[in-house]
C-alpha cells in the first residue's frame, strides 16, 4: 500500500519526507519522541535497550545506569519518576482508517472497514468510532456472528474475562471504546454462550469481574452456559466456590489449570494452563510456550472466547511433530 | 505557506496503552517537549500539493488504493532509534487535534 500511495501522490506533491523516494525500504514506527539531543537520544535507547536482567526487577534502572544517564541529561528531574519496564510492548494492532493530516487538523478519514470517506462533523462523533470498532470485531472473529456447532466431549477453558471492568479495555487494548463496558460485556456474555452449549464443561481461570460497579460474580453466572469449575483468580470475591488449582487429564498430558502461573508446582511436569497475565507480557506468556509448557488463556489472548482442550492438543502434536517450538503469541493470526 | 498534509493509520486499540507508555518514558528522561502526544504510524508525507492539484486528488488517489484492503494488520514490538533529519525542516507546530471519543 505505502508503495501505491508514493506511486500516486509523488507526481501531484513534494514529499518533505526522504524515505517516500524508497517506499520499499520505508521504516515503519510509532515516535515515542524526535528533535532528540544525539547524545541525549543515545543514552536513553541504551537504558531502553538494556535486557531485563542488566535492570534489576525489569522496573527499575540500577544506580550505576542511572547516574550515567543522569550526567548525559540535561535536565535533574529524571530521578522524580520511576522508569516504565524497559521491555517494549508486544501488541498486536490493526489500522482501521487511513488518516489525511492537513496542517494539525484531521482532514479525512477512510475507513478500511465500512469503504466510506469520514469526513466534517463525523470525524469528531464517538459514534462513528464506535462503528467502525464493532466492525472490526465481527471481522476479526472477536464477536461471534452465531453459535458454533456443538463439540460434545470437549473441554472448554477461558480466564480473565473481567466483566464489568471498563479499565480493562484500556489496560489491555481491547476492541472497545473505553467505557463502553455494557457492549464488553454483551459480547463476551455471547462469545461464550455461542461456543459452550449447557451441556459442556467448562474450567473457568479465575478473574470473572472486577471493580466497585460490576454486577455481581453470581449475576454474571447465572448468564452462562455450561457446567464451571471456577479456579481462583486474585480479584475473585469467595462467594463463587471455586478451588486453588485443578488438573486435567487428556489424550495422554496432563494438564494443570491455575490462575498464575507462578503458583504451579516447579516439581509438575505437564503442561501449565493459566491466565493472570492477559496479553501485558507475550515474550514470556504467550497463547501457547512450548519451551516452559505454558498455556495462556487469558480472554485477550484466546480473542475472547474459550478455547477447548481438542483444539490445544491439535496444536501441541502439530508442533511436536514438526519439531516447531516457536511460541504462538495469540490463538487468532497476527502478523510478527 | 502551503498547506500541509500527513498520511497515517491512527492506532487503535493499542493507542491508550502506546501514549501511557510514551508519557511515562518522557516524563523519566525529561523529553516531554519531544514526545509525540498522537501516537500514529506515517505512511506518507508531510506533503504539500503541486499547484493546481486540489485535494480531492488526494482523497481520490487514497480511496482507490485503500479500497480493496479490509484492515492494516501490524505487530508493535521493539525499540529503535535512528539519528539524522529524515524530514526536512517544517514550519513549528502546534499539538494536533484529535477526534474526540477516542
Amino acid at each position: 500500500m505505502t508503495r501505491a500511495i508514493a506511486g500516486a501522490l509523488s507526481p501531484i506533491s513534494q514529499s518533505y519526507n526522504h524515505w517516500d523516494n524508497q517506499p520499499d525500504k520505508k521504516w515503519f514506527h510509532v515516535t515515542v519522541a524526535n528533535w532528540l539531543d544525539p547524545e541525549k537520544a543515545s543514552a536513553i535507547y541504551a537504558a531502553l535497550k538494556k535486557k531485563p536482567h542488566e535492570n534489576p526487577g525489569d522496573s527499575d534502572i540500577s544506580p550505576n545506569v542511572l547516574t550515567r544517564i543522569s550526567a548525559m541529561l540535561r535536565r535533574s528531574t529524571v530521578s522524580t519518576h520511576s522508569l516504565p519496564s524497559t521491555r517494549p510492548l508486544l501488541l498486536d494492532e490493526a489500522g482501521l482508517r487511513i488518516t489525511i493530516m492537513c496542517g494539525q487538523e484531521i482532514f479525512a478519514e477512510y475507513d478500511l472497514l465500512r469503504k466510506t470517506w469520514i469526513r466534517g462533523d463525523e470525524l469528531h462523533d464517538p459514534a462513528s468510532w464506535q462503528r467502525t470498532v464493532a466492525t472490526y470485531r465481527r471481522h476479526a472473529g472477536f464477536e461471534l456472528a452465531q453459535p458454533a456447532l456443538p463439540n460434545p466431549g470437549d473441554i472448554y477453558l477461558i480466564s480473565d474475562l473481567h466483566l464489568g471492568h471498563a479499565n480493562i479495555i484500556h489496560y489491555c487494548s481491547r476492541p472497545f471504546i473505553f467505557s463502553d463496558v455494557v457492549e464488553m460485556d454483551r459480547v463476551l456474555l455471547q462469545n461464550w454462550n455461542y461456543t459452550i452449549t449447557p451441556h459442556d464443561k467448562v474450567n473457568y481461570l479465575g478473574d470473572l469481574r472486577y471493580g466497585r460497579d460490576a454486577p455481581a460474580a453470581v449475576q454474571y453466572r447465572e448468564q452462562l452456559n455450561g457446567s464451571i469449575t471456577f479456579i481462583e483468580g486474585n480479584h475473585d470475591d469467595k462467594k463463587m466456590d471455586a478451588v486453588p488449582s485443578a488438573t486435567l487429564e487428556y489424550g495422554n498430558n496432563n494438564f494443570l489449570l491455575i490462575h498464575d502461573p507462578a503458583d504451579a508446582l516447579p516439581s509438575f511436569d505437564g503442561w501449565v494452563i493459566h491466565g493472570h497475565h492477559h496479553n501485558n507480557d507475550l515474550r514470556c506468556f504467550p497463547f501457547v510456550n512450548f519451551k516452559e509448557r505454558r498455556i495462556n488463556v487469558s480472554a485477550e489472548v484466546l480473542g475472547y472466547s474459550p478455547v477447548g482442550i481438542q483444539e490445544l492438543m491439535r496444536i501441541i502434536r502439530e508442533h511436536e511433530c514438526s519439531g516447531n517450538r516457536e511460541p504462538i503469541l495469540l490463538r487468532y493470526p497476527y502478523i510478527r | 505557506m502551503d498547506d500541509i498534509y500527513l498520511v497515517e493509520i491512527r492506532l487503535a486499540r493499542t493507542r491508550w496503552k502506546i501514549k501511557e507508555t510514551i508519557v511515562s518514558l518522557a516524563n523519566f528522561f525529561g523529553v516531554s517537549d519531544s514526545m509525540e502526544r498522537h501516537p500514529h504510524v506515517t505512511l506518507f508525507g508531510p506533503f504539500s500539493l503541486n499547484d493546481g492539484i486540489s485535494t480531492e486528488e488526494v482523497i481520490d488517489q487514497i480511496g482507490r488504493i485503500a479500497a480493496p484492503h479490509v484492515i492494516l494488520p501490524f505487530t508493535i514490538g521493539d525499540w529503535e532509534t535512528r539519528e539524522g533529519l529524515n524530514v526536512e525542516l517544517l514550519p513549528s507546530q502546534s499539538p494536533r487535534q484529535m477526534p474526540s471519543g477516542r
